[in-house]
């Protein structure tokens, strides 16, 4: 009786799993059997399943063909969501252990302050930011792209959280080994909070990688548009270029895909590590 | 010099990186927008923007049927993604609480949602919606009428819900997982021997041990689901007849197709205020919560 | 004191080491913004010319349009951007907004917008009056904004009635040259599930049918674009027509029959909708997409407007080039204009795109033999063009959003009408 029913709860429990399993591979494979298919046979009905019509063409497109600079957007992703990463784990974890534990005047209403920008939507400063950037003579670059979106106030909330957390006994016996206080960071701090900054590392780069209204608006050179920006762009007038989109769709998410497999422990710890403190 | 001044300057210098960039690229922008609502102008020619005092604001309510549709759209999207996609994610997140190998495989898949990007995900959701896709094919096979997820007010909005939910909801299902693997092992050894079922287990003890983060995870949601736009963007452009649009989507439309600037920062700051109440109210809730 | 030196100097590393972290990088990118306008190499001056693509093939026209001009200016390199349209309003405003405009674009009927609000640069001492007289009066009555002209003329695009050959011989149809000769030939072609009478009443041709009925756009004759005039027993007349043939006689598709507009013209493509609404820049498309497909076409049929020269009104717009006032390099980008807009160069754009010469005497020896083109050719001379508006934007998408809700059922005609003109007088 009892075993019964523990056995419909496991069936349950598994056709539940594997029903919102499917809601997510199964698009993500129809995406990419039709990838391989011609723009005009992309939308067929019944969908096809299985890629037997299809052909390499609209990969060959993306990269040897003059329409779309593909391999440029996707090594402008990679730098931009690269650097910007690199910069905002140093950037926010300095301010994140001042916040933690340092004492100054001003301290509370600065954290304050950097914790509403989070609730300022994007949307808002879009324009005002543009002016900036241009002002400064960033637009169409690299640092345009990068730089304003260093300043990640999640970025310091999570990593204050974080630090706040610690034991304290660790910066005090390192504060007796005469270590100064750019010491104790970088050498006892910024370590300790590797798994944090993992998180931290995974979703900025993420969601750089993803960027698509901020460098839609800063770059009009084609060479340096981002990958979503890119994609955006495909759907051109009076051309039809689905099954492109769809190649280049795939392309723009199956290398980070590769790499979470590589380290799929990582990225879960790395998750499972920053909600618990967070 | 004294130690504590010292210390204190030391103290600014680790925030100065980070405070350097804000101020240019957060604060300013918003003292920005707070100055451009009470002009008026163009883009093109930010050297001759007008002063018009509250006219901006004025316009807003004269003309709020123009605008409430958008509001009412946003409300509809925290009311339907928020609890549909918490209960998702908690519900999966306590299906597979448990280290193991099957779960190692179904904790691959819905982690890949969180890698791909919005615009991805848009065009990947946009063709299984569509009126010939595959959706409709499956729901044509139970005998199911096709849904026309892109012509109707009420399914575009449900249609934005399930790009919200696909490729976002399962980010807090790590965050559950994660308070749940968390709960120290005494804890559910205690209640297997009481002989608790399962369902016990899971009202009476996982949920309330991981209240906090369940907090955490309502409140990040609605922060980030009254600010949605990018699956809007990408997946309907606001449509049909503007039935799609939310607030922040709105602020895009008026400030950069409409080209008012004054306009759409005074919807800006008026949408600001609303976002701080919602969150005032969820804290003050909150904090009675917690309490009790 | 040694320590306090000490701190500041780490200070700064600090934040040197922030900034230098990412300038070394960020350097490779202004620096080659900085090249775009300077000179480079020499004397070579570099300009950039930004142009939305009209056809697949945009790409490889301009390169090969801009080779010849190379070769026959050594002294300039033009760089060509193909802009999306999707996004195409925000982005070029973005960009004129800025400091670093294209120092020559192709603009629509958005050029009044960037040209009232001192974006472009006055071609007046380029463009001379000897070179105005070979254009029609009324084409550069258009492009004239505030006394002075802006755009150079580059190309001319209107709109007929592309229809199945086969299909109308099949059912015996006579080419319709009225509304109700058009209504009942759309009937006859609709049939079964997915073959319709009519296809491609978009945004532009909304504005044509109200036409048809003898309404004006704007206010005023026309003249006063800060109001519509489209609020008038012709414009509702108009406008019920076009949505009838949708919501009553169903001889047109519903506006979700096709998730999208691709997949109406591929409609078109296989023989699936009998008449279709088009530019005539579309035939560009159906030939690359559907070089097989026997059509032919006919200008709009007549409606019932009082004025003669309002029955048959189409979409048309003039596509122009302009300069950027911001460009330091005017003189270059006037002598690419003049040269990409000269009958002889603009032919190699204009014929595989399918648009027209804005100069009358250059289409006579376009298209030869076009049976298509010849029909599209009578529509030119009588072209009505919109009266130019800086808010070009917001009113097309007002006329979208009212089109839309009349089609959908949402709102009757007449009260969609009252709404876009509420909306539009509102800002």
């Amino acid at each position: 009786m009892v075993r019964d029913k523990i056995g419909i709860l496991a069936i349950v429990k598994y056709i539940v799993l594997v029903v919102i399993s499917g809601g997510i591979v199964i698009p993500i494979w129809l995406l990419f059997v039709s990838s391989f298919r011609q723009t005009t046979n992309v939308m067929t009905y019944p969908p096809k399943l299985w890629p037997d019509d299809g052909d390499f063409a609209n990969y060959i497109e993306l990269f040897f063909g003059t329409t779309f600079s593909f391999g440029r957007w996707f090594l402008n992703s990679l730098i931009v969501a690269g650097l910007s990463t690199g910069l905002t784990l140093l950037v926010c974890s300095l301010a994140g252990y001042a916040f933690a534990r340092r004492e100054f005047p001003g301290k509370n209403i600065m954290f304050v302050l950097i914790i509403s920008t989070m609730m300022v939507p994007s949307i808002v400063s879009l324009i005002p930011s543009y002016l900036i950037v241009d002002k400064l003579g960033w637009t169409n670059s690299y640092l345009g792209l990068i730089i304003p979106t260093v300043a990640s106030a999640f970025g310091v909330f999570l990593l204050r959280q974080f630090i706040q957390v610690l034991p304290k006994e660790l910066e005090e016996s390192a504060k007796l080994d005469g270590c100064g206080d750019y010491g104790i960071f970088f050498r006892i701090i910024f370590p300790i909070i590797g798994p944090s900054l993992g998180v931290l590392a995974i979703f900025h780069f993420v969601g750089n990688w993803g960027s698509l209204i901020w460098p839609l608006i800063i770059t009009t050179d084609a060479q340096m548009q981002t990958l979503p920006v890119g994609i955006a762009g495909m759907k051109t007038y009076g051309s039809n270029t689905s099954g492109e989109i769809m190649a280049a769709t795939f392309l723009s998410f199956i290398p980070l895909f590769i790499v979470f497999l590589f380290a799929r422990e990582k990225f879960i710890e790395g998750v499972t590590a920053g909600a618990v403190k967070g | 010099m004294n130690a504590r001044l010292k210390s204190q300057l030391i103290s600014y210098s680790f925030i100065l990186p980070y405070m350097l960039i804000a101020v240019v690229f957060a604060f300013l922008p918003f003292l920005i927008v707070i100055m451009l609502s009470f002009y008026q102008g163009t883009l093109l020619d930010l050297n001759n923007l007008k002063f018009v005092g509250l006219d901006n604001f004025k316009k807003v309510f004269m003309n709020a049927d123009l605008y409430l549709s958008a509001f009412y759209n946003s409300l509809f999207y925290a009311i339907v993604i928020i609890p549909v996609g918490q209960i998702t994610a908690l519900t999966l997140a306590l299906l597979i609480r448990r280290k193991s190998r099957t779960n190692a495989i179904f904790e691959t898949v819905f982690f890949s949602p969180i890698i791909i990007s919005m615009t991805a995900a848009g065009v990947i959701l946009a063709y299984v919606l569509d009126k010939m896709g595959p959706l409709n094919y499956l729901l044509a096979l139970f005998g199911i009428p096709e849904i026309n997820w892109f012509g109707d007010k009420i399914m575009s909005k449900l249609g934005v819900g399930i790009l919200e939910i696909w490729k976002g909801a399962t980010f807090y299902t790590f965050i559950y997982i994660a308070a749940l693997r968390n709960i120290p092992a005494d804890y559910l050894d205690a209640a297997k021997i009481d002989g608790v079922t399962w369902w016990q287990e899971i009202w009476h003890i996982l949920l309330p041990l991981i209240k906090n983060a369940i907090l955490l995870g309502v409140v990040m949601t609605t922060i980030f689901m009254f600010q949605i736009y990018d699956s809007i963007y990408i997946l309907t452009g606001g449509g049909p007849l503007r039935g799609s649009e939310s607030i922040a989507f709105l602020i895009y439309r008026v400030t950069l197709l409409d080209d008012q600037i004054g306009l759409g920062a005074a919807l800006s700051i008026l949408f600001l205020l609303f976002v701080l109440l919602i969150s005032f109210i969820q804290m003050k809730l909150l904090k009675s919560e917690t309490e009790y | 004191m040694l320590k306090k030196l000490g701190l500041l100097m780490l200070m700064c590393v600090l934040v040197t080491g922030v900034i230098a972290g990412c300038s070394s990088k960020g350097d490779d990118g202004s620096s080659n913004q900085a090249s775009d306008g300077k000179t480079d190499g020499g004397k070579k001056v570099k300009i950039t010319f930004w142009k939305a693509p009209h056809i697949k093939t945009e790409k490889d026209v301009w390169s090969t349009i801009i080779k010849k001009f190379e070769a026959a200016h050594p002294n300039i390199q033009v760089e060509f951007l193909e802009t999306p349209w999707d996004g195409w309003d925000q982005k070029y405003t973005a960009a004129f907004a800025g400091s670093s405009p294209p120092d020559v674009s192709y603009l629509s009927e958005y050029f009044v917008k960037f040209a009232k609000n001192g974006k472009l640069a006055d071609l007046g001492p380029y463009f001379t009056n000897e070179e105005r007289t070979k254009y029609s009066q009324s084409v550069m009555d258009y492009l004239t904004v505030d006394g002075k002209v802006y755009t150079m003329p580059f190309l001319a695009g209107t709109s007929v009635v592309l229809y199945n050959k086969d299909l109308f011989e099949k059912e015996n149809i006579e080419i319709p040259t009225t509304w109700d000769e058009l209504l009942e030939a759309a009937k006859k072609l609709t049939k079964g599930p997915d073959q319709w009478g009519i296809g491609g009443l978009d945004t532009l041709n909304t504005v044509a049918f109200m036409g048809q009925a003898g309404s004006d756009l704007y206010a005023g004759n026309n003249k006063d674009v800060s109001k519509l005039g489209i609020d008038s027993p012709e414009g509702i007349k108009g406008f019920t027509y076009l949505t009838e043939l949708v919501t009553k006689y169903k001889v047109a598709p519903s506006i979700d029959y096709y998730s999208k507009p691709e997949q109406e013209n591929q409609a078109f493509y296989d023989g699936k909708i009998g008449m279709y609404f088009a530019q005539v820049s579309f035939t560009g498309t159906i030939k690359t997409n559907a070089p097989n497909l026997n059509y032919g076409a006919f200008i709009n049929p007549a409606g019932p407007a009082a004025d003669s020269a309002k029955q048959r009104e189409a979409y048309a717009g003039i596509g122009s080039l302009a300069i950027a006032e911001a460009s330091k390099h005017k003189d270059e980008a006037w002598t690419f204009i003049q040269y990409v807009t000269s009958p002889e160069n603009a032919k190699m754009y204009l014929e595989p795109a399918g648009f027209f010469s804005p100069m009358p005497e250059a289409n006579a020896d376009m298209y030869v033999g076009d049976e298509v083109m010849a029909e599209a050719k009578k529509t030119i001379e009588g072209m009505i063009l919109w009266t130019p508006n800086d808010k070009f934007g917001k009113l097309l998408d007002i006329i979208k959003m009212m089109r839309e809700s009349a089609f959908r059922g949402v709102k009757s005609p007449e009260d969609a009408i009252k709404d876009a003109v509420k909306e539009y007088e509102a800002q």
